[in-house]
């Protein structure tokens, strides 16, 4: 206790600046590690969540392809699983526009243009009536071709969250 | 205020553009309920909401021909002054309406080509010089 007092004693006013500049560096390392940290992995959390998300969609609309260029599609709920994919992509791409600065309109083509396309395909009328939807092999092209043009748009998404702040 | 809620009132499962293709089609959907209710409205100098949320989901050509066949009877300016449509789970329809469906009928009204009908229906309201009349104004065609 004594040493201690003599040292204090003896510390000069550029002393008092260093000590002062440590104690100052240490309290800027604790905020960085505890603060900074939390954040950035409770950003990188909510990325993985919204990418994890994405994948998702990616995962239903390729069974759904698959579905329907199989002919095993119901038209029955064919409406009702637009409907929902609908409702599940706006709220996930409002929180992409807020966190990320994207467009929430990227995955349009699959919320509006994609229903129009099989709704108002001349099989998918034909068979609206009945259980199950077979698809001529000129509209199973026009599916396939959407597809090759659209498919892309998870991707681009993905990258785009990736790269963002 | 007049309401149509399309799940209570009409069905849950709407259907496509015509009577022809499906059943609970738009252009059913128009001459069953909208078109009638909307003239109420327009008499009680009232708005008429329709609620599009509750249903199983939509083709794009119900809507379409739904409301696009109350643009080609009443006029752009009258619906929008009298119709309210509310659509929280998907207001992409409300999206598609303004910016294709009144629009493009708008046109159609103009240019007089006349809406398709696929079975006979009663008689019909339609704002004509100034005024409202009613008359089976379309037949299907053989």
């Amino acid at each position: 206790m004594g040493e201690t007092k003599e040292l204090i004693c003896i510390l000069s006013s550029s002393d008092w600046i260093q000590v002062s500049a440590i104690l100052v560096n240490v309290g800027l390392t604790i905020w960085i590690v505890i603060v900074l940290q939390n954040k950035l992995t409770n950003r990188r959390s909510l990325k993985d969540y919204v990418i994890e998300e994405i994948k998702g969609f990616r995962q239903e609309y390729r069974i759904f392809f698959n579905n329907l260029c199989s002919n095993k599609a119901q038209s029955q709920t064919v409406l009702s699983w637009f409907k929902l994919m609908n409702i599940q992509i706006t709220d996930l791409m409002e929180i992409v526009d807020k966190q990320y600065n994207i467009d929430k309109n990227t995955l349009a083509p699959f919320q509006n243009d994609l229903r129009k396309l099989i709704t108002e395909n001349e099989d998918f009328i034909k068979c609206f009536k009945h259980t199950h939807i077979k698809f001529s092999a000129v509209s199973q092209s026009s599916i396939i071709k959407f597809q090759q043009q659209n498919y892309h748009l998870f991707n681009k998404m993905i990258v785009l969250i990736n790269k963002s702040k | 205020m007049l309401t149509i809620n399309i799940k209570n009132d009409f069905s849950a499962y709407p259907g496509l553009r015509h009577c022809n293709l499906s059943d609970n089609s738009g252009e059913h959907f128009y001459h069953e309920l909208l078109n009638k209710k909307f003239k109420e409205a327009y008499e009680k100098n009232d708005r008429l909401t329709v609620i599009l949320d509750g249903t199983d989901g939509y083709a794009p050509s119900f809507i379409d021909e739904a409301f696009g066949n109350l643009i080609y009877d009443y006029s752009l300016d009258i619906v929008k002054k009298y119709l309210i449509i509310i659509s929280t789970e998907e207001p992409i329809w409300i999206q598609a309406l303004e910016k294709d469906t009144y629009p493009k009928w708008e046109e159609r009204r103009k240019g007089g080509m006349n809406p398709i009908v696929t079975m006979e229906h009663e008689p019909w309201f339609r704002f004509v010089n100034g005024s409202i009349e009613q008359n089976q104004w379309e037949k299907p065609r053989n």
